[in-house]
């Protein structure tokens, strides 16, 4: 095993000592606040971002969720809603996402989503058009998803059109995170399910062991790609002859989410020798989706001269009702403009200790527009699991150009901006608009900061 | 399954004394067969602190039951080595303020004697003596310790875990020839002759098939549902006074000593190691509701937080994972209050009220189960004139025989010693069994869940060999899904190593998992907040965002196929 493939992604970050200034601070680098910082920095501020760890970005399946709208369910495929009609669903029924709320969503999506595309180009974004329906993916979890698109190599996975076609998903056999048999049998039945009568089929295919003696269950998927890339050579052959002796009739080859840390190079070699399109399948975390993710984001900001400190933001120093400075662990940073973008609860930008709070500015919560004040958990949540817990709702309410509101809607800090999952309005749980959303308000926070 | 025509005896209820009863009778050479109408240990065997205690409370006014206790508990250790851990308490003696300190200091000695006296009984559990310790080196060993303690005591006794003690004893009865059914409920009584009580009527839960049950004795263990139970189909008074109680069930474990504390209202708690986290108990407030309804409030869990935290200053920073909630078969008495209530048990002859052939108990202890067990069993032999003597405190439990070390298994598996001693742990002297299944199968070596851990192996070991008809009965043989995650990242796994054992079709199994999902989220729900939150946001996205289940069944899960407008 070499050093090298180990040290995926590269450190990018470093040290704060002191005191660092900036036009535009960016609190938090998941793909919120690194679209934040992109597009302050597309409008050439200087900018900052500090970030303690990788967060909820680092667990992304694969897909962008724009406007992935349940209702109505997109079955059959034939007959999904587009997603601009989802979208406009959303914004009928939902004044609290931060679509409605955060400038004009319809008109300024796809802008956002072509940026993106563009500042990530090794994710292989595609240009979206909002009059067509979703794609539809397969994940290791079991079943199908519907999001706007998915990154390379998942992208190639979309079962829209393969309703009556027959696809192979691939396993190693001691890999059981991706347990081929079974997730055939369980994406066979749900694709059925969702299309009465059609001629759906989804088959297994054994790529054997694992190629290496280590038990790969012990292993992360990161670990894992790193050694693929390094063995690629030897292993690719080998598994595109398995593939081709075992999937002579079908349309699609979907692979485990280990195909190398780079994500397109494994699947289209391994496309080109099996003569079949090959994707992988989107994850449950540890995933190697997210890993790219996070690697895409810090080498993108790296590449546009943006600062990455490994810190955590914790305080403030203000002059009126403006934040003159934010106080990290190991220095401050002086700003004209401060973008927040921390994330919910999985990323530590809200807690829950004795009570609800925002855990840099104590910045007031709210839940469909109601304040959380001193309100306890239970309040939220519904007593069946899979119900609607409006505690994943909880934020951050803005103005529509994103300055965190109080609880009589008064602009609390004229230099704050809020962006991402931390905002009030939408769950980033429940695969509707979580990437989208951070993508779209991300992106509208730079631009702002940049301007203000 | 194919049962008898007959059996000797019907035993309800497949709690620690169900079970323990079908086994003791099973030995004896009975015709034995058990129904239990959820899984073993799902009503207060699977709810309480796992104490095998030798009763140092009950020193005070009856030294023959801490006695008892105390030789019951040995037995227990004796039989079942390998589910038993050491507990070690610490009873810190705070300084006191003003007038106080002069008495906290007279208290100091004062407490000691009385440990010194229960160490005579504490021998014959193989329990150390007491120590008592300074200041200084109580908090070496228990630095979390509040400050200002002059001092601490400290005693010994034995926890288990109580779910795979019930497995235990009911796969001995099996081996013994007894029939188990679980998720089997008992609907009704088979009424004979002068109101005799011949059998069991009962519905198997999962297909919805009824059958009656022919026994010459049936016996009630269905603790904290006996009133009603043998109310509704017996016609017969039995009183007890039900006594709900709740644990805190932490990540990790906190502290090195089971530390004592006391609640506002002078009630002892604690919180305690307890497998690879901690807990902290617990209440005892009187429960008139349903045993099957059961739940934590955040009142109670006030309570607890609040009276740990005078020993504990740090508590509230420590992450509960989620809160379990059970309730006692206590004996009734009037006019006393919770804690002062008996902790024994009585066995009861129905042939009084009318109802001959039927027995049943009430009351009893995790503790003293095996004793309460021979008890029931001398007089279900008696009745049906049957002279054979117990054997269950000589025989070991399945597993209960010397188990390879950790390491020469390890060596032998190719697996991690902390993995292996895990497998130990829970089945003693069978775990070569479980880990031969990795030959089997590769894949067999892989964690389902990273927090106990537990290996695939070991789920298929458990869905084939000890009980197990849901996918939820797993966490009790295992507990896979109990650990700190709760189920965020092993149940998915889970449900399709249960699906392949199975051969469900995946609408089948999805039910499974969202059974899983949700008995889980009863216990979460209740204090969800700190590190915990995080987790379950990431839960949510994994099982309900990821397409797991799709958009049409979590409208469904959810109730509703609107969205609030
Ligand atoms: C398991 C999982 C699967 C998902 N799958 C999908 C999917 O399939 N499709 C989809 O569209 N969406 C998905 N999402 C949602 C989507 O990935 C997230 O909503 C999105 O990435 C959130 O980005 P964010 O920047 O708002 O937050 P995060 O990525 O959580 O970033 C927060 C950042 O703030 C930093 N931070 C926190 N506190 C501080 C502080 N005090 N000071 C400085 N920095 C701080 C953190 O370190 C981190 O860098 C998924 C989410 C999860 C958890
Ligand atoms: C909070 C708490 C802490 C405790 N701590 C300790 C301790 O540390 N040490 C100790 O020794 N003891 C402790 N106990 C007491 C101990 O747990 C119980 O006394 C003991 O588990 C009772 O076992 P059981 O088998 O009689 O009843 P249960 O375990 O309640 O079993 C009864 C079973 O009957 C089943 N059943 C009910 N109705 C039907 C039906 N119609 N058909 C079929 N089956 C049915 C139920 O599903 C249940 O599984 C504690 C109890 C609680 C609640």
């Amino acid at each position: 095993m070499s050093l090298a493939a180990l040290q995926f992604p590269p450190r990018r970050e470093r040290e704060l000592d002191g005191v660092a200034e900036c036009d535009v601070l960016v609190i938090g680098g998941g793909l919120a606040g690194a679209m934040a910082a992109l597009s302050a920095r597309e409008q050439s501020a200087s900018v900052i971002v500090v970030r303690p760890a990788a967060a909820a970005s680092r667990m992304w399946s694969g897909a962008v969720d724009v406007a992935s709208g349940w209702l109505p369910p997109p079955c059959p495929f034939s007959e999904a809603p587009s997603i601009g009609s989802n979208l406009r669903h959303i914004l009928r029924h939902f004044p609290w996402h931060p679509y409605v709320r955060i400038g004009e969503a319809e008109k300024d999506l796809p802008a956002a989503l072509e940026f993106a595309a563009r500042e990530l180009p090794q994710l292989g974004f595609p240009a979206v058009n909002l009059d067509e329906s979703n794609g539809i993916f397969a994940s290791t979890a079991g079943g199908w998803k519907s999001s706007a698109f998915a990154a390379r190599p998942a992208a190639a996975g979309d079962l829209r059109s393969r309703t009556d076609s027959k696809v192979c998903i691939a396993g190693f056999s001691n890999w059981p995170s991706c347990d081929a048999p079974q997730l055939a049998a369980m994406l066979q039945a749900a694709i059925r399910a969702a299309n009465p009568g059609c001629r759906f089929e989804a088959a297994a295919a054994d790529l054997g062991e694992w190629p290496e003696q280590d038990d790969p269950s012990w292993r992360t998927p990161r670990y894992l790609a790193a050694m693929l890339d390094a063995n690629r050579q030897d292993w690719l052959p080998r598994w595109a002859e398995k593939l081709n002796a075992q999937t002579r009739d079908a349309s699609l080859l979907l692979l485990p989410p280990l195909m190398g840390t780079k994500g397109a190079d494994v699947c289209e070699e391994l496309s080109s020798l099996t003569g079949k399109p090959c994707a992988e399948l989107l994850s449950r975390p540890p995933s190697i989706f997210g890993e790219r993710l996070h690697e895409a984001l810090e080498s993108a900001l790296e590449s546009r001269g943006v600062r990455i400190y490994r810190d955590r933001a914790g305080g403030f120093l203000k002059k009126g009702d403006r934040l003159e400075a934010i106080v990290c662990d190991n220095g401050e940073v002086k700003a004209r403009m401060v973008v927040l973008a921390h994330g919910k609860f999985a990323s530590g930008g809200l807690v829950r200790d004795s009570e609800f709070s925002e855990s840099v500015f104590n910045l007031p919560l709210f839940v469909r527009g109601e304040p959380v004040g001193y309100r306890l958990p239970e309040e939220f949540l519904s007593p069946q699991v899979g119900g609607e817990h409006l505690i994943f709702e909880m934020g951050v309410k803005t103005d529509t150009s994103g300055r965190p509101l109080d609880e009589d809607d008064r602009v609390i800090w004229s230099n704050l901006v809020a962006c991402g999952s931390c905002l009030m309005g939408y769950s980033q749980t429940l695969g509707i608009s979580g990437a989208g959303a951070a993508i779209y308000s991300g992106w509208r926070a730079g631009r702002i900061a940049a301007a203000g | 399954m194919q049962l008898h025509q007959e059996y000797d005896v019907a035993i309800i209820g497949g709690g620690v004394n169900g079970t323990g009863i079908a086994r003791d009778c099973a030995m004896r050479g009975l015709k034995t067969i058990l129904i239990e109408k959820k899984d073993l240990a799902s009503g207060a065997s699977g709810a309480n602190s796992g104490m095998i205690h030798g009763g140092i409370r009950y020193l005070q006014h009856d030294a023959n039951t801490t006695r008892l206790s105390c030789i019951d508990s040995g037995y227990i250790q004796k039989i079942a080595p390998h589910l038993l851990f050491r507990v070690p308490f610490m009873f810190p003696i705070p300084g006191g303020v003003g007038a106080g300190r002069v008495k906290q200091r007279l208290l100091l000695p004062a407490v000691e004697a009385y440990f010194a006296a229960y160490d005579k009984y504490s021998a014959l559990k193989n329990g150390m003596p007491h120590t008592r310790l300074s200041a200084g080196e109580a908090y070496t060993l228990e630095p979390r310790l509040a400050r200002g303690m002059i001092g601490a005591v400290t005693t010994d006794e034995w926890g288990t875990d109580p779910f795979r003690l019930c497995v235990a004893n009911a796969i001995s009865a099996r081996e013994h020839g007894a029939d188990i059914l679980v998720h089997t409920e008992v609907r009704g009584l088979m009424t004979g002759e002068h109101g005799r009580c011949e059998g069991l009527k009962v519905r198997d839960a999962l297909t919805g098939e009824c059958r009656e049950i022919r026994a010459r004795v049936t016996f009630c263990a269905v603790g904290p549902w006996t009133p009603r139970m043998m109310r509704r189909f017996g016609d017969v008074e039995v009183k007890l006074r039900p006594g709900k109680g709740i644990h805190l069930v932490y990540d990790r474990r906190v502290v090195n000593h089971a530390v004592i504390a006391y609640a506002v209202d002078g009630r002892q708690v604690f919180i305690m190691p307890h497998e690879n986290g901690a807990i902290l108990g617990t209440t005892d407030d009187d429960y008139y509701g349903d045993p099957d309804e059961v739940k934590g409030t955040r009142d109670e869990v006030e309570y607890l937080l609040q009276a740990v935290e005078q020993v504990i200053p740090s508590i509230r920073q420590h992450r509960v994972t989620r809160v379990m909630a059970g309730v006692r078969p206590t004996l009734h008495e009037y006019g006393k209050n919770e804690d002062a209530l008996s902790r024994s048990h009585r066995i009861l002859d129905h042939a009084g009220d009318g109802r001959p052939g039927l027995l049943s108990v009430a009351g009893g202890k995790l503790a003293s189960y095996r004793e309460l067990s021979q008890e029931a069993a001398d007089e279900i032999c008696r009745q049906l004139g049957v002279e054979r003597a117990c054997r269950t405190h000589l025989e070991k439990l399945p597993g209960g025989d010397d188990a390879p070390p950790p390491s020469e298994l390890g060596r032998e598996f190719h697996l991690p010693a902390n993995v292996v001693e895990r497998v130990i742990y829970r089945h003693g002297s069978r775990a070569r069994d479980v880990l031969a299944l990795t030959r089997e199968d590769k894949r067999n070596r892989a964690l389902v869940c990273e927090c106990e851990p537990v290996t695939e192996g070991e789920l298929r070991y458990s869905i084939r060999h000890e009980f197990v008809r849901r996918l939820t009965d797993v966490r009790k043989r295992t507990r896979c899904a109990m650990g700190s995650c709760q189920g965020c990242n092993c149940i998915a796994r889970a449900g399709q190593i249960f699906a392949e054992e199975r051969g469900l079709r995946p609408e089948e199994s999805r039910i499974e998992i969202i059974g899983l999902l949700q008995e889980r989220w009863k216990g979460k729900s209740v204090a969800l907040g700190g590190p915990q939150l995080a987790v379950e946001e990431i839960n949510q996205a994994i099982h309900f965002g990821l397409g797991g289940m799709n958009p049409g069944e979590r409208a469904r899960a959810a109730g509703s196929g609107e969205p609030r407008t």
